[in-house]
């Protein structure tokens, strides 16, 4: 700095005012801000100001002044008086900015309309305070837990109106719906009597409200009580569906908007600490408590950054040999973690097989409470295994060397499969039992099409079997909560020594947490077609869940040490979702598909299988729009399209990679375009410094 | 405290106002009321000047963190009169140009006037950011080179104004974040 410029200030002809404006220009230069007539320039110290200001004060002034001249006064770094001589100085042009300012007018008002808008419906959804109270204290990983948790809760909503439209308001349009068939009707497929004859104990009650049986099971809970008359048949189908594609095209939204967010946050060239210093600050902020979420925000943001910014350093930095010992343990411990899931698997389904083999002994026909129990056990141990094996995990993901986003995201992964494949098990048992294990020419399954024995009414039995699954989620969700972590809590802080500091720093586990809520979504898709009440009653269960979590949070945790990326959030987190979705698809499909129904109860009672309804109420519909939806259902069209959707597919495939390669060319140019900028500064003070001699 | 003599403000002053700042006419006039609301009484508002700590107990500024480097830049002679009230405002609306927000965002947060951002400047910024008991010596000299590495482009461990400049016209939030708004009426 100081080897540098001592410049004659002397203003000099067209050469030497253009190499004045350069060296103002330069990095390097001292540049001394000129602040208006008859004021110290900015950073300019008292003794140089006494020495040589009259002549730094007039070169500036006229470099500038060539500058300013074409600026508007208002736009002058100025203080009000120099800027009214200035104003006067140009008196001629004022015509010019009144009308562009009219136009930049409207378009200012347009803008702040928008935004205002935008912020009203951001500021509709519900707890929209909390979300963002629970941010700023506990970072952003923490608040994409209950942003997920809201957005599910709509899911639900949507769900619910869907079927009180479509299928509650169309069986009691036309009725009261018929009671249960008492036990003296029989048909050849057996007889099929849901209430228990005589009276009930209260205990008995209980269970029955925990299990679905009883007076549960011939009420609008279950498929079952559903009659077979009218429309109801269609509106019943048609709801699944509709639900279904709501839930597809809403999470597909969601997960694209954090897709955008992410490709800008995870990308190395983009980022920008000097943005993040600078501009972090929202200077329109009011509020202390604002202010203190906005900080904890900022330095969230910045953590997250540092932490990334220094495993791509170090993942760099690695020699071969390292690099090799990396990928060596990464490998044994993917080994680990599918050697633990298989095991799990195999654990799931034969307690499940021994389950079966255990209802079928006397004594435990006989005691409620024991047949309560022992229909619970493949649950117990569903949620036992689900337990144990993601802190294992977590473990695991510590020991791979990854980011911390990238560990959130390959736990969820790796946990995901466990919670839906066990579910998945226990389906595939009830299939097992409903279709005597796919053998259609069973003795049991040969006269009706499923196991009528055991299961006069199946479509109730699997309803049943997921609300069990709900309520002993909630169940175990509180019980955790009271007789775990408030517990731990207080003991723990209450001890003196490490075990204390040890309760003092309990964070909140978001992988665990963001998969109990998958895994809970995922059963009320399963079960929804069985039990067209379930996503009601999931919407109370997501509300009280949403308070419990909150109450556990402030009480109990503190905030995370280390926080994760909340724009990889949002976008794996409905990913993982969409992929409960599609699992949740397989058995319902299925379900429509090829099993036949029951032939006692539901709205399909009689039909060859579910999906027979829609063809033969396409053939009440006159000629032409029967034949519109038979051309929908051919193979004449569903070969286009499939090959029209291969074409635009693959066409979009090309496009996304020639962007790819634009942006990393670009990415080059902006990386080359610093050392442009430096090279030629050096080149114009060499200039410069060549010319002082003439 | 009393209030200054309330005259309205006059049409030529008002049209003057307008075409020298960039503050709409409804702003300039309700930031002219919390001026005639904060100023000693029996004074012409054109004459009366307030101290610093009036202007930063503005509930605008009351929580900024930058506050005194903001009533420092604006004020001329430790007091401000209605002109300078007038020319902070502007710098701080929307309507804005990016140059004259770019100019007064590097005074402020040139902590000791020195014409350069240097890390001393840097320090202090982040650590008024973030409240200093948060913050561990790690993190804070992490996040001083990786700024200093991405805008100093000539190695000289400081931040010229053309470097300040040509990182924050890179910068999509910078205009949104330096604006105030609401002004106290």
């Amino acid at each position: 700095m100081e080897g540098g410029l001592h410049w004659e200030p002397e203003p000099w002809g067209p050469p030497g005012s253009s190499l004045a404006s350069v060296l103002k220009e330069l990095p390097s230069a001292a540049t001394i801000r000129y602040r208006g007539p008859g004021v110290l320039p900015w950073g300019s110290l008292e003794e140089e100001e006494e020495k040589d200001g009259g002549r730094s004060i007039q070169a500036f002034a006229g470099a500038s002044q060539m500058e300013q001249e074409t600026h508007p006064s208002r736009e002058l770094p100025w203080p009000m008086q120099a800027r009214r001589v200035h104003r006067k100085n140009q008196a001629g042009q004022h015509g010019a900015y009144s009308s562009q300012s009219r136009v930049g007018h409207w378009a200012r008002l347009l803008t702040r309309g928008q935004e205002k808008m935008k912020a009203g419906l951001r500021g509709l959804q519900p707890w929209a305070w909390t979300v963002k109270r629970i941010g700023g204290q506990f970072g952003g990983g923490t608040k994409s837990y209950f942003s997920l948790l809201r957005f599910l809760l709509l899911l639900n909503v949507l769900a619910s109106v869907l079927v009180a439209c479509m299928v509650l308001l169309p069986t009691w349009l036309q009725g009261t719906p018929p009671g249960p068939p008492g036990p003296n009707a029989s048909s050849s497929c057996g007889s099929y009597s849901p209430h228990a004859s005589g009276l009930a104990s209260f205990a008995s009650q209980l269970f029955n409200l925990l299990s679905g049986e009883g007076y549960l099971e011939w009420s609008p809970l279950f498929y079952g009580f559903y009659p077979a008359r009218g429309y109801l048949g269609v509106t019943y189908l048609c709801s699944v569906f509709a639900s279904g594609l709501l839930c597809l095209l809403l999470i597909l939204r969601r997960s694209v908007s954090g897709l955008k967010q992410t490709l800008l946050a995870e990308s190395g060239a983009l980022t920008s600490y000097s943005h993040r210093v600078f501009s972090a600050w929202d200077f329109g902020l009011s509020g202390a408590v604002h202010v203190r979420l906005r900080q904890r925000n900022i330095l969230y943001e910045l953590q997250v950054e540092l932490e990334e910014a220094e495993v791509r350093r170090r993942a760099k930095a690695r020699t071969l040999g390292q690099q090799a010992r990396v990928w060596l343990v990464r490998g044994l411990l993917n080994l680990l973690v599918m050697a633990l899931l298989g095991a799990a698997f195999y654990g799931v389904y034969w307690v499940t097989e021994e389950t079966g083999r255990l209802q079928e002994k006397p004594l435990v026909q006989q005691a409620p409470l024991l047949q309560l129990v022992v229909s619970y056990v493949p649950s117990i141990f569903l949620s036992t295994v689900n337990v144990v094996l993601p802190p294992v995990f977590n473990l695991i993901g510590q020991l791979e060397g990854y980011t911390r986003s990238h560990q959130i995201v390959l736990i969820l992964i790796r946990t995901v499969f466990l919670r839906l494949a066990s579910l998945l098990v226990l389906l595939f048992s009830l299939w097992s039992q409903i279709t005597c294990g796919g053998n259609a020419q069973a003795p049991e399954c040969k006269d009706c099409g499923y196991n009528y024995k055991e299961l006069p009414c199946w479509e109730t039995r699997v309803g049943q079997e997921m609300y069990k699954l709900l309520l002993f989620d909630l169940l175990i969700s509180l019980a955790f909560a009271l007789l775990f972590q408030f517990p731990r809590k207080i003991f723990c802080g209450l001890c003196p020594g490490p075990l204390g500091r040890w309760a003092g720093t309990l964070e909140f586990q978001v992988p665990d947490e963001v998969l109990g809520l998958i895994y809970a979504q995922t059963v009320v898709w399963v079960g929804s077609f069985f039990c067209p009440l379930l996503p009601l009653l999931n919407t109370a269960k997501f509300v009280l869940l949403f308070y419990l979590k909150k109450l556990t949070l402030f009480s109990t945790c503190s905030p995370a040490a280390r926080t994760f990326r909340a724009s990889m959030a949002s976008f794996f987190f409905p990913l993982i979702l969409l992929l409960g979705l599609v699992l949740s698809a397989v058995p319902v499909l299925y379900s429509i598909f090829l099993i036949q129904p029951s032939k006692l109860c539901g709205p399909f009672r009689g039909k060859e299988s579910i999906w027979a309804q829609i063809p033969e109420s396409i053939r009440t519909l006159p000629r032409t729009a029967q034949n519109f939806f038979f051309f929908l259902g051919s193979q004449a069209f569903a070969v286009p399209l499939l090959l029209i959707s291969s074409i635009l597919m693959a066409y979009t495939v090309a496009l996304a990679n020639s962007y790819g390669r634009l942006i990393s060319e670009l990415r080059r140019q902006i990386e080359t375009e610093a050392r442009n900028k430096v090279f030629l500064a050096q080149r114009a003070v060499a200039l410069g410094s060549e010319n002082r001699p003439l | 405290m009393g209030q200054c003599l309330r005259y309205q403000m006059h049409w030529e002053d008002l049209e003057e106002y307008q075409a020298l700042t960039f503050l709409t006419r409804n702003e300039i006039l309700c930031i002219h009321d919390t001026f005639l609301k904060l100023c000693p009484a029996g004074k012409y508002y054109k004459e009366a000047t307030l101290t610093m700590d009036q202007v930063s107990s503005l509930p605008a500024l009351r929580v900024n963190p930058f506050r005194d480097r903001i009533c420092r830049v604006f004020s001329h002679n430790n007091v401000f009169s209605f002109e300078d009230v007038l020319g902070m405002a502007s710098v701080f609306s929307e309507q804005a140009c990016p140059s004259l927000k770019i100019e007064y965002a590097f005074r402020i947060y040139d902590f000791n006037e020195n014409g350069f951002i240097d890390e001393e400047d840097l320090q202090r910024i982040v650590l008024r950011l973030l409240n200093s008991d948060d913050v561990s010596e790690d993190l804070l000299m992490d996040l001083i080179q990786h700024v200093l590495s991405e805008s100093d482009l000539d190695n000289d461990n400081m931040l010229s104004f053309s470097e300040f400049e040509h990182a924050m016209a890179k910068s999509p939030d910078f205009m949104n974040s330096f604006r105030i708004h609401f002004w106290g009426c």
